[in-house]
């Protein structure tokens, strides 16, 4: 009998796992993009395995029968630096799902990090995730739809942000004591996960002090454009509430622009919630009147995005609700090229 | 293996008649892999014995099951 195991994969193991994710997801997937795979999963910043592979496979014998992604992240808990990790492409060979192929990848990846998390996870691995006790929640989706044909004006102070630096390490100091659990926003992990990003561009917009200097917030805007729906995603956003006014007033200008139909933000979280109603946002009624979730291509199956998560190691003794979670679409890989 | 019939009616919601040694996820609805977890943490705690990665997924039916918890020890 061939034995299984469950380890961390290796660069030796790069042309096998590719093979596995063709069979496994057909030709085409993102994950078995190269250039990807390496930015997110060996070239983050916070990387505890580099240069090694943040991923765990499943395998029997020589043969990969399962895969499970860690995008690591260091996570600001009410001051205190944990670890954490977004676990994304779970994905086992159709043999051993209903075995539990899955749990053993997940049980593995708990060893690693104080949090483990992931969001838009598939119905088909909700009972596996249940079965090793994560606690659910939903990222609530915010909708603007009217805003073309409005007066375009560009608040003072916003410009485009060209790269994080101290001045932002800065701000984010302060800042980040309004978000009780939330994966650290360092200098680090923004250059890295919105400027050398190997296949999007995003529109980073920052609001500066007098004399443009001081950076004190920024949003992150992606312009996706399907056959049916052009829609601008905030995919993030931190900044204190007078800013935020201006920096979703920067969006909706940018949205006009671009001739989107609309303009919307994912979150955990309830922070934002009134100056986002204030602009004009909706929470999406999950009706065929709002734009679907998913628009390359359009897809209204998918109603909403579910988010899990689990503290893992037990004698951290840390404890939160979902809510008190700052998580939005640009962490882990719900913000994916396609 | 009438504790193991007890337990498996009630994680699978079948009935006694259809638990037997080929009792699998291709003819049992609520075999998925969270439900097949927990049947085999009642096995261990029933039988004192843990299981392995090699036991757990090498599996195909119950039969195989019943197999493994045989050779560590248990007395079915």
């Amino acid at each position: 009998m061939s034995s299984f195991n469950v380890r961390l994969a290796e660069e030796k193991d790069l042309g096998s796992l590719k093979e596995f994710f063709k069979n496994v997801y057909g030709t085409g997937h993102i994950i078995a993009d190269p250039e990807y795979f390496a930015w997110q999963y060996r070239d983050f910043p916070s990387n505890p395995f580099f240069p090694g592979l943040a991923n765990l496979i499943l395998t029997k014998g020589e043969d990969i029968i399962g895969h499970l992604g860690m995008i690591p992240y260091d996570f600001n808990f009410s001051g205190k630096k944990i670890s954490a990790a977004f676990l994304a492409s779970l994905i086992v060979h159709s043999d051993f799902r209903a075995f539990g192929g899955g749990a053993f990848l997940i049980a593995e990846a708990e060893k690693r990090f104080d949090i483990c998390y992931t969001t838009g996870f598939n119905a088909a691995v909700a009972p596996v995730y249940k079965s090793r006790g994560w606690h659910g929640g939903t990222m609530k989706r915010r909708i603007l739809k009217e805003f073309s044909g409005k007066e375009i004006h560009e608040p003072e102070g916003i410009m485009a942000v060209e790269k994080f630096d101290s001045n932002w390490n800065e701000a984010w100091e302060r800042l980040k004591i309004n978000f009780p659990v939330v994966p650290e926003r360092t200098a680090d992990y923004l250059n890295w996960r919105f400027l050398k990003h190997p296949k999007l561009k995003y529109e980073i917009l920052g609001v500066f002090g007098k004399g443009g200097r001081k950076i004190g917030g920024y949003i992150v805007l992606r312009l996706e454009e399907g056959a049916e729906w052009r829609g601008v995603r905030i995919v993030d956003m931190i900044a204190e509430e007078n800013d935020v006014r201006k920096l979703l007033e920067s969006a909706k200008t940018y949205a006009g622009k671009n001739k989107a139909h609309f303009l919307d933000w994912f979150s955990t979280s309830e922070k934002y919630g009134d100056v986002l109603a204030e602009a004009g946002f909706h929470l999406d009624t999950q009706s065929d009147e709002d734009p679907p979730i998913l628009i390359l291509p359009a897809d209204r199956k998918l109603r909403s995005i579910n988010f899990t998560y689990k503290f893992c190691k037990k004698s951290s003794g840390l404890k939160a609700m979902p809510v008190d979670f700052f998580i939005v679409k640009a962490d882990g890989d719900r913000d994916r090229p396609f | 293996m009438e504790k193991i019939k007890n337990i498996a009616m009630r994680i699978f919601g079948v009935a006694g008649a259809e638990v037997n040694d080929e009792m699998s996820p291709k003819n049992t609805g609520n075999w998925d892999s969270m439900n097949y977890l927990l049947f085999i943490a009642e096995l261990e705690k029933e039988f004192g014995i843990t299981l392995d990665m090699d036991d757990v997924l090498s599996a195909k039916n119950l039969g195989d099951i019943k197999e493994a918890l045989r050779v560590k020890g248990a007395r079915l």
